[in-house]
């Protein structure tokens, strides 16, 4: 009887110091922030079309137009668009944002020098279409990179003569840039 | 107040207080919990849930927050935030605990009824 009671006791002192010791740390099920961050870029940092979308979708609200017309457009996980836009009422003006999936932010005054041809490098979401499935297109860069357990870091969309898309591919131990068509078909692979 | 109503208002109340206790306690020790509340806060494509815990250490010494966020498998993440799920968790411990005291208070009930017959 004294033994059962004894074992029943340390039974609880364990309970005991187990949930006190869960409680001060706080940790059974949750994630720490670092942890978290490092999953979510390993399932591709949340780099998607709805993201693309419903960044476009704020600022053509923002400006109550149906679309707008821009000079560059920067992805980059998690889930962070950095977007340059002429302004609709006021062309000869570069506008940058931020959108972060949910929240399109404030936007800053862009410089532009007197020899920039805005006309030249503007473009719609419509003319690159591979924006529209952007999975497919970091899908493809991680796939003709070749770099082993690599993530893409980054996508950047500009025009100079022509319209491009960038991806970087980054892994502890290579970085490639692999640029596509606006169509989405692979047109250069850059080992850096 | 009514003798009839009284007792029913005080097992509310208890019930609210001691609810709120243990989803307090209880999410403290196990955070992780709120996940379960995904189908509640999470919508396709970010249909399945995790918690985020930031450590912050100042003067005061060393806080924990949490925060519920849905969250994709291309790496989508959405910020559900933590009071509503607290919330549904307050009312599913309550709602488990007014079982509970039902259960009871009615064998009691029937308890009584038979010793008087």
């Amino acid at each position: 009887m004294n033994l059962a009671s004894s074992q029943v006791r340390s039974a609880l002192w364990t309970v005991a110091i187990a949930l006190t010791a869960a409680s001060l740390s706080g940790c059974i099920g949750a994630v720490d922030r670092m942890d978290f961050d490092n999953q979510m870029r390993e399932r591709g940092g949340g780099l998607t079309s709805e993201l693309v979308r419903d960044g476009f979708d704020s600022l053509a609200h923002s400006y109550g137009v149906d679309a707008v017309s821009v000079t560059s457009v920067d992805i980059s996980p998690i889930e962070t668009l950095g977007i340059t836009v002429r302004d609709p009422g006021k062309p000869s003006q570069l506008d940058r944002f931020s959108f972060d999936g949910v929240i399109l932010g404030e936007p800053s005054p862009v410089q532009v020098s007197v020899t920039d041809d805005l006309d030249a490098r503007s473009f719609t979401l419509d003319q690159v279409p591979a924006l529209s499935n952007l999975e497919k297109l970091v899908d493809d860069a991680l796939a003709s990179s070749g770099v082993d357990d690599g993530e893409v870091t980054g996508i950047s969309v500009s025009r100079t003569e022509a319209i491009h898309a960038s991806v970087m591919v980054e892994s502890p131990r290579s970085r490639v840039l692999v640029v596509f068509e606006p169509d989405g078909t692979p047109f250069l692979v850059q080992p850096l | 107040m009514s003798r009839r109503i009284a007792p029913w208002l005080i097992s509310v109340v208890v019930i609210v207080v001691v609810g709120i206790f243990a989803a307090l306690l209880s999410s403290v020790i196990w955070p992780g919990q709120v996940a379960h509340l995904a189908p509640i806060f999470c919508e396709d494509p970010t249909s399945s849930a995790m918690v985020v815990s930031d450590t912050f250490t100042d003067g005061d010494g060393t806080s924990t927050n949490f925060t519920l966020y849905c969250v994709g498998p291309r790496g989508q993440t959405v910020d559900a935030g933590w009071l509503l799920p607290f919330l549904v968790l307050w009312g599913a411990y309550s709602l488990v605990l007014a079982i509970v005291v039902g259960v009871i208070g009615m064998a009691e009930v029937n308890r009584r009824r038979r010793r008087n017959d």
